[in-house]
């Protein structure tokens, strides 16, 4: 595996770099079924190969797009170091899609991507995945982030689930509402664990009607989130 | 999605294209089309779809993606009707559908002017039979696209279809279903030959075994 993605770093004239390693796993009660979103923590054996993209990462100086996404990724060890090594494709990097394999983001990390995000200059699409907001600052941080991003014009967040036993939805469409403000943010998703997405009609159950009034630069809305603790009033229900 | 110049028409991908008749599709015969992008959802590749290579020879791209190809039920459509041979500026081919390696050789062969192909992405299914003789087959035809930028390729299981010596591919994608430590050197290879072309690496492999069993191949 070492060597493998050491000959990736050596592929000097690479823009774009999209890993997915899925692990096949036994179902319970027939054949194989594939996961990479939600299997519990237990059946993985964490797979300490995040330092080595980052060393490979440093190699690829023209990377414009990374897409990583990977069963056993050890976002617990490595989340700072991550984002710190993405600050050298701060003048590149315009696409980042980013798997957390069920990371649960705590306050310092909103803190590390507070401080990284911005820093990448060129980027203008952000998707992270596949992971837990174990903060109850989560929103409101992340929309203040999200605006400091100058070029971004796309950002989506999937596979969200909210870990706090007291959530107010509220938080979360209030986050909506700062980032839908954003002016060149034309384009924003949540989506759900089985990747279903809805249009503007689901928004509007959402009640955020009245946001699309005044943003009319959206041109897409998608908003599903599930949440551990927390059941959605049922009126949301099929968002 | 079915392009003319600045002129774009889309319509929905229904199963059985209910809505779309064949005036429609007559129609669409006399302009000039230079792509074809049909993304399906059912489990059949509708005639009029595979039949439409039969109109002028201005398409450049012909695709046809299948959300689920594991469910497609007409795969003697394809057999029946797909006859690419009027296409002759065709650069771009996408057919991703799970074809046995025999009908995909099929259909390409069907192709004027492989020479000039950019673009092309396919996928093979796991037909139990991926032998040499299958494999010499695929290395056949592959050796034809000589001037092919972009590859992406969509297998049950990873075939060894490498040497490509002499491409220089800009884009790859491979997306395997079944992948295995073993397989991995020769995928290293495979990417290693193109490492003074490659611009675009996208990599969607699925293991059957746990992370650390991949560390020391």
């Amino acid at each position: 595996m070492y060597d493998f993605l050491e000959g990736i770093g050596r592929l000097k004239r690479l823009e774009a770099l999209r890993i997915s390693f899925i692990l096949k796993t036994k179902g319970r009660d027939d054949g194989w079924f594939t996961s990479h979103l939600n299997m519990g923590e237990r059946e993985i054996n964490y797979l300490p190969i995040l330092p080595l993209l980052f060393s490979v990462l440093s190699e690829l100086k023209g990377l414009k797009e990374l897409g990583i996404s990977y069963f056993g990724a050890d976002f617990n060890k490595d989340f700072e170091g991550f984002f710190q090594g993405l600050q050298k494709k701060a003048h590149t990097l315009e696409i980042l899609e980013v798997n957390f394999a069920n990371y649960k983001i705590q306050k310092r990390d909103l803190e590390i991507l507070a401080k990284t995000l911005p820093q990448l200059k060129s980027l203008e699409t952000l998707k992270i995945r596949n992971f837990v907001i174990n903060d109850a600052g989560f929103f409101k941080y992340f929309a203040e982030t999200i605006h400091r991003c100058s070029r971004l014009w796309c950002s989506v967040l999937a596979d969200v689930k909210v870990g706090l036993p007291e959530y107010n939805p509220q938080e979360m469409l209030d986050m909506l509402k700062s980032i839908f403000q954003k002016r060149n943010l034309a384009h924003v998703e949540f989506r759900d664990g089985c990747g279903h997405f809805k249009d503007f009609n689901s928004c509007e159950r959402l009640r955020l009607s009245k946001i699309y009034e005044e943003c009319p630069h959206i041109q897409n809305l998608i908003v599903p989130i599930s949440t551990y603790h927390f059941e959605f009033p049922s009126s949301w229900r099929g968002i | 999605m079915v392009e003319s110049g600045s002129e774009i028409f889309s319509f929905f991908d229904r199963p059985n294209l209910t809505g779309v008749t064949s005036k429609f599709f007559r129609f669409l015969r006399h302009i000039n089309l230079e792509k074809l992008e049909y993304r399906l959802q059912g489990k059949n590749i509708p005639s009029q779809i595979l039949g439409f290579p039969q109109c002028p020879p201005s398409f450049k791209t012909w695709s046809v993606f299948c959300s689920d190809g594991r469910y497609l039920q007409n795969i003697e459509n394809i057999q029946k009707h797909l006859n690419l041979n009027r296409l002759q500026n065709l650069k771009k081919f996408q057919l991703l559908a799970p074809l046995s390696l025999d009908l995909l050789n099929q259909v390409l062969g069907t192709i004027p002017r492989p020479e000039i192909l950019k673009t092309f992405a396919f996928q093979v299914a796991n037909d139990g039979d991926m032998k040499e003789n299958s494999l010499s087959t695929a290395k056949a035809f592959l050796a034809k696209y000589q001037g092919l930028e972009h590859l992406a390729i969509n297998f049950e299981g990873w075939i060894d279809l490498i040497p490509l010596n002499g491409w220089r591919l800009k884009g790859l994608s491979v997306e395997i279903q079944a992948f295995h430590k073993e397989n991995l050197r020769n995928l290293k290879e495979f990417i290693g030959q193109q490492k003074g072309s490659l611009e675009d690496l996208h990599l969607r492999l699925r293991f059957e075994e746990q992370p650390e069993t991949f560390l020391d191949v």
